[in-house]
């Protein structure tokens, strides 16, 4: 029979040390910190092509119809959004303070945050994907008129395919997985709300 | 070397061991716990400025700690409440002695805590002051202490019932 005196003993007595060097810990915060900037350098790139390519063809092509620049000025304002959005969700976890909170305010944050992502991820997400199939399908109407309409039918199809693939496999797919990760998630942090809540025993 | 550097060096000397078994003891795997007090420092590396003069620095650094760890969900099912996953015995497999045994036991029987009772017994088993853990789990002091009791009661029950197996 031990008393909790002699396991204080044990625990003193302990070899088990880190394996970690500080030098390896200021490395790995210069590397971490360069893949975050290549990252969003990336994203805002990849973006910023996409979104001069719009404006070049809003702006330099005659169009006939008001449909094709309200679509176009649709699918830019979708760039803008995601771009938004990404930058908005970096810059929120890079400068997350929330560590030095006492846990039960650490794990609100954390609670809010994931059910803020999920509804990016899903309601969010719905109306960014539709908005962009508006979009698309306004510049289509012009195309319809120089192109003929068998190539626009051809590029309506494949694109309601495509949007009705992703629409009702991938992303009810990934909602569903989705859900199932934020409920688990929840209820992990409900728990140990319960258990820091300072209550009167 | 810069003088941030040398703060830092500092900073991890004293507190690196600590922070280490109260990542030990919340995960039960050696692996994930340098990776979380990799995490916890790598936050102290980025706030050093902000807490440069606080005289309670190890305070601050236990509660990034603690968080840190709570943040820690998915993976945490994984190692169980009652297994000691083979990374931590493969560690300890060197040097098999009465020693290492009652260390392993010890452990084994941490894990079996909620998780807010194995932060709070590793800091009470690392000898930090009450108040320091009631700042640190935003518990306030006259609770901790009950569940201080609570736990040390539990955590030696655990122990004997090991050791009559």
């Amino acid at each position: 029979m031990k008393d909790f005196d002699s396991l204080v003993g044990i625990w003193n007595a302990q070899k088990t040390t880190p394996k970690l060097d500080y030098k390896e810990i200021i490395t790995q915060y210069k590397t971490s910190r360069n893949k975050l900037s290549i990252k969003i350098t990336r994203e805002l790139l990849a973006m910023a092509i996409a979104m001069a390519i719009i404006a070049y063809l809003a702006l330099k092509v005659e169009f006939s119809l008001w449909t094709s620049q309200l679509g176009l000025l649709i699918i830019f304002s979708c760039g803008v959004y995601f771009i938004t959005i990404q930058m908005i969700n970096l810059k929120r976890i890079a400068h997350s303070n929330t560590l030095f909170d006492k846990p039960q305010d650490h794990i609100r944050f954390i609670k809010k945050f994931r059910a803020q992502r999920h509804t990016q991820h899903t309601t969010n997400y719905k109306i960014y994907s539709a908005t962009l199939t508006l979009g698309t399908a306004l510049y289509f109407i012009e195309l319809a008129y120089h192109l003929g309409t068998v190539y626009v039918l051809l590029a309506g199809v494949i694109t309601l395919f495509w949007f009705s693939i992703y629409y009702f496999y991938f992303l009810k797919k990934y909602v569903a997985t989705e859900n199932e990760k934020f409920e688990e998630m929840i209820a992990d942090l409900e728990r140990l709300d319960l258990q820091f809540r300072d209550i009167e025993e | 070397m810069s003088e941030k550097e040398q703060a830092f060096q500092e900073i991890f000397k004293a507190n690196s061991k600590k922070i280490y078994h109260l990542c030990l003891g919340y995960t039960c795997d050696s692996d994930v716990a340098n990776d979380l007090l990799q995490e916890t420092f790598l936050k102290v590396w980025q706030n050093l400025d902000k807490f440069r003069n606080q005289s309670m620095i190890s305070t601050w650094i236990y509660r990034i700690a603690v968080n840190t760890c709570l943040t820690y969900l998915k993976k945490e099912k994984r190692a169980g409440k009652d297994e000691l996953t083979p990374n931590i015995i493969e560690n300890r497999a060197e040097e098999v002695s009465e020693k290492n045994e009652q260390v392993e036991t010890l452990y084994k029987c941490i894990a079996q805590l909620d998780e807010n009772e194995r932060i709070i017994i590793t800091m009470v088993m690392d000898e930090i002051p009450y108040p320091e853990i009631a700042e640190v789990s935003g518990i306030s002091e006259g609770n901790l202490r009950v569940k201080i009791h609570r736990i040390k009661h539990k955590l030696t029950e655990l122990y004997n019932q090991h050791e009559r197996l």
